[in-house]
């Protein structure tokens, strides 16, 4: 069974600033990755050169099998990799309704935008201009127009940034739906209090460099995550 | 083969004063972010202002002195009454002011000075200066001598001065910049005051080289605009290199192909550089 | 509003069998300065990018119909050559288009404009410094009427098809986030391609249409920086209006420049420059704009 994604030394720098210094890693299908760390870490950077947004200044990433380390944002897209952003992007001219069948127009695939809806939650938002939706409602757009994509591998940048926890209770059970339908799901996240059950595995980047993967609960005994992300005389996190 | 050292030396003769041409342009571009598109319009004032004051007899360096005076006060108030207001909006809106602004003042020379070619032609610096089989014609290298000092006192402000460390400061990170202390509102008025002075002088400089209309701003502009995207922003010796490209270029290129291809060759080299390395040879500052 | 749309260019038919010359000059002028606005803002308005210097097309076009026709091609020819040759140049806008911010784009329209225009003046073949006077049978100026007409009509539909059809929908999406766009599958090239190579062959058209009006062009009238500046002050003012609002602000100013400043040529480009400036001071927002 190939890896969905595999990471291999990816490095980039912004001048003299070094954001990621060698980060590999891989992903399986249907399996929850946690991406958690101190801001300035590099994970939206992360998120933004797996996406194709970005590009590495050295390191190889290959998705399902493939070397798509060269390859443009847009046709990363078509071949199954969806991602949202921190901060949810829409377009203002165009209704939830019709930014979904504009990806559905451009993916190639079939999927049912009315599905799509219902899964997300949008449906009765279905004419309402993206621009006007609450945050919350943007965030499951985002997630929608990802959906429209069928994705094999969800980059997730702080989903649940925001939120309140009735939103979060709803948008936590679409991912774990959509996991059970073994899409491999990348989360950069700080709120651990939805992350955690979510997620199969953590990693945790600091200074660009990934400093622990594993084992998620056993994560916050590891030295070195304690040191970087919860501070030196932090006492145990209390779960 | 003298010919081609002749052409270098001409080439070099006009980088030297190219530098001091887009030194204003690069100015407010490497510290503000305005890519400033009446430019050339800023530089015909002031070669209209040098040639007006000295058809009224004027002594030439009072001419000069009264020119960079007016140039630097104008850069004040622009940054201040202008430039100030659209700065928190999208670039496109500050793009539209200077566009319309080089539309007004070329129009409003015209209305003053007509379409007529004008040049500024002083008896002291007609001839040439001949070095064996070169010719050096003392205008050119007047103009080549004052702009090169002009550039070096304007480094030696930028490095040495703490207001032009502060200038500097800004436009690498105007957010440091801020929490240093350094008020980047003030800066930024001082940076464009100097530019403006800058243009108005090399204005002068420009009436006593060739001959110039109201309109032939868009050129101007679009010289100071090549040296900035292959020399680089942000340092002098990308203004230095830009402009000694565009010297080389337009000297061969004028001399083997004709004048009407100096700018083909001036805009093909320009797209190129804007697609492969837009941060120019020696660039550290991407605006 | 459609409607009312239509029965305008219904009347706009008939009217040069029974409008005096000057009011047929009026009319023409309205409809070329409208096809301009439609045709710089199939780039502008529709994807963000403001072509400063597409005047250069415009001229492009007026210079490879006279040519020409001069050279004594049939007018068929010329007029299709005129909407042929800008697209070829606009190609060398392509990359910058898609690499760089639209800032470089509008500055590589004006560096576009303003050497053609002294190229243009330099080469003799071209007709240096003269320009072209133009052999024209006396009902040039009709049919350039209905070229405008023609050019307008399809420019406004072209726009109105725009702001509903799918192509138009993703045009919208690249220009108000081409970064979440790519993420979404949107592959931006072919529709900045199209949109470049629609905005530059109307503009050729309508360059080789105003030679047949005018009978004289030279380089200062085809690639007058001012036209630009009206055409962008119109498109500003339409920002919220496209598809009504470039025809009947060209009319409005049209109308305006007629009457009241025909007396004062040489304020024409003062009072422009001052009145973009003070647009874009009130009015600094704009409104949806392109994400830099």
């Amino acid at each position: 069974m190939e890896k969905v994604l595999e990471v291999v030394e990816i490095k980039k720098a912004f001048g003299g600033n070094k954001v990621l210094e060698g980060v590999s890693f891989s992903a399986d299908a249907g399996k929850v990755i946690g991406i958690i760390g101190p801001n300035g870490s590099g994970k939206t950077t992360l998120i933004n050169i797996i996406s194709g947004i970005l590009k590495q200044d050295s390191g190889k990433i290959f998705f399902m099998g493939r070397d798509i380390s060269g390859e443009k944002a847009y046709v990363r897209a078509r071949s199954g990799i969806g991602r949202t952003f921190q901060i949810p992007r829409s377009f203002p001219s165009l209704t939830v309704l019709e930014s979904l069948q504009l990806v559905r127009m451009h993916s190639g695939k079939d999927v049912s935008v009315e599905h799509v809806l219902k899964k997300v939650g949008l449906y009765e938002l279905r004419d309402r201009y993206s621009d006007k939706l609450s945050l919350a409602q943007r965030k499951r757009l985002e997630l929608a127009r990802t959906l429209m994509l069928k994705p094999k591998l969800l980059l997730l940048d702080e989903l649940f940034a925001g939120m309140n926890p009735a939103s979060i209770r709803e948008i936590y059970e679409v991912i774990r739906s959509l996991k059970e339908e073994g899409i491999c799901i990348i989360m950069v996240e700080h709120v651990l209090s939805a992350l955690i059950p979510l997620a199969d595995e953590l990693i945790v980047l600091a200074n660009g460099r990934l400093i622990y993967r594993g084992d998620k609960y056993r994560a916050f005994e590891d030295e070195n995550v304690r040191r970087a992300y919860l501070g030196e005389k932090h006492p145990s996190f209390g779960m | 083969m003298e010919i081609i050292l002749q052409l270098l030396i001409d080439a070099l003769l006009l980088a030297g004063y190219y530098a001091l041409l887009s030194s204003g342009f690069s100015l407010i571009w490497g510290v503000s972010g305005i890519i400033n598109l009446a430019y050339g319009s800023f530089v015909l004032v002031g070669a209209y202002m040098i040639y007006t004051f000295h058809l009224l007899g004027m002594n030439t360096f009072l001419a000069f002195l009264l020119t960079v005076a007016f140039g630097l006060v104008c850069g004040a108030i622009l940054q201040r009454l202008l430039f100030n207001k659209l700065m928190g909006y999208e670039p496109f809106t500050l793009l539209v002011l200077t566009f319309g602004f080089d539309i007004l003042l070329s129009n409003l020379l015209n209305l003053f000075f007509k379409a007529d070619v004008r040049s500024l032609n002083l008896e002291s610096l007609s001839g040439s200066f001949f070095v064996s089989y070169f010719v050096l014609p003392y205008n050119k290298l007047i103009v080549f001598l004052l702009s090169v000092s002009t550039i070096v006192a304007l480094q030696l402000f930028l490095k040495g001065t703490w207001t032009g460390r502060a200038i500097r400061a800004v436009s690498f990170d105007k957010v440091g910049a801020e929490l240093c202390g350094i008020n980047p509102s003030r800066i930024y008025t001082i940076s464009t005051s100097i530019a403006t002075a800058l243009a108005m002088l090399s204005g002068g400089f420009y009436a006593l080289l060739q001959g110039f209309t109201p309109f032939a701003s868009g050129g101007i502009t679009l010289k100071a605009f090549f040296v900035c995207v292959v020399g680089g922003l942000g340092n002098v010796h990308g203004l230095l290199l830009g402009s000694f490209v565009l010297a080389l270029s337009e000297v061969f290129s004028g001399f083997y192909l004709g004048e009407g291809w100096k700018l083909v060759v001036s805009l093909a080299i320009l797209v190129l550089f804007l697609l492969w390395k837009p941060h120019g040879v020696a660039g550290v500052k991407y605006a | 509003m459609l409607r009312f749309a239509l029965l305008v260019f219904a009347l706009s038919l008939f009217f040069p069998l029974f409008a005096n010359p000057y009011w047929l000059r009026l009319l023409s002028s309205a409809f070329l300065l409208s096809s301009l606005s439609y045709a710089h803002n199939l780039l502008f308005y529709q994807l963000g990018y403001p072509a400063f210097g597409g005047i250069a097309f415009f001229g492009l076009g007026a210079y490879t119909f006279s040519f020409l026709y001069s050279q004594n091609f049939p007018l068929m020819l010329s007029l299709l050559s005129s909407v042929l040759v800008p697209p070829l140049f606009s190609l060398i806008l392509l990359p910058i288009m898609l690499r760089l911010k639209s800032h470089y784009f509008a500055v590589g329209t004006l560096a576009l404009q303003v050497m053609l225009m002294e190229i243009v003046e330099n080469i003799e073949l071209f007709g240096g410094t003269k320009g072209y006077a133009l052999n024209l049978s006396y009902n040039a100026n009709i049919i350039a009427y209905y070229l405008f007409l023609l050019a307008l009509l399809s420019l406004f539909l072209l726009t109105l098809f725009l702001e509903k059809s799918p192509f138009g929908k993703t045009l919208k999406a690249l220009k108000e986030d081409e970064t979440a766009s790519l993420t979404l599958g949107i592959n931006p090239i072919p529709y900045k391609l199209s949109m470049l190579l629609l905005m530059s062959m109307s503009l050729g058209f309508l360059g080789g249409a105003f030679s047949l009006w005018s009978a004289y062009i030279d380089a200062p009238t085809v690639f007058n920086p001012l036209l630009s500046v009206k055409i962008f002050f119109i498109l500003i003012l339409s920002m919220n209006f496209p598809i009504y609002g470039p025809f009947s602000w060209s009319l409005f100013f049209e109308v305006l420049f007629e009457t009241l400043w025909s007396n004062f040529p040489q304020a024409h480009g003062v009072l422009l420059g001052l009145g973009i400036m003070l647009l874009i001071l009130i009015f600094p927002k704009g409104l949806r704009w392109r994400k830099s």
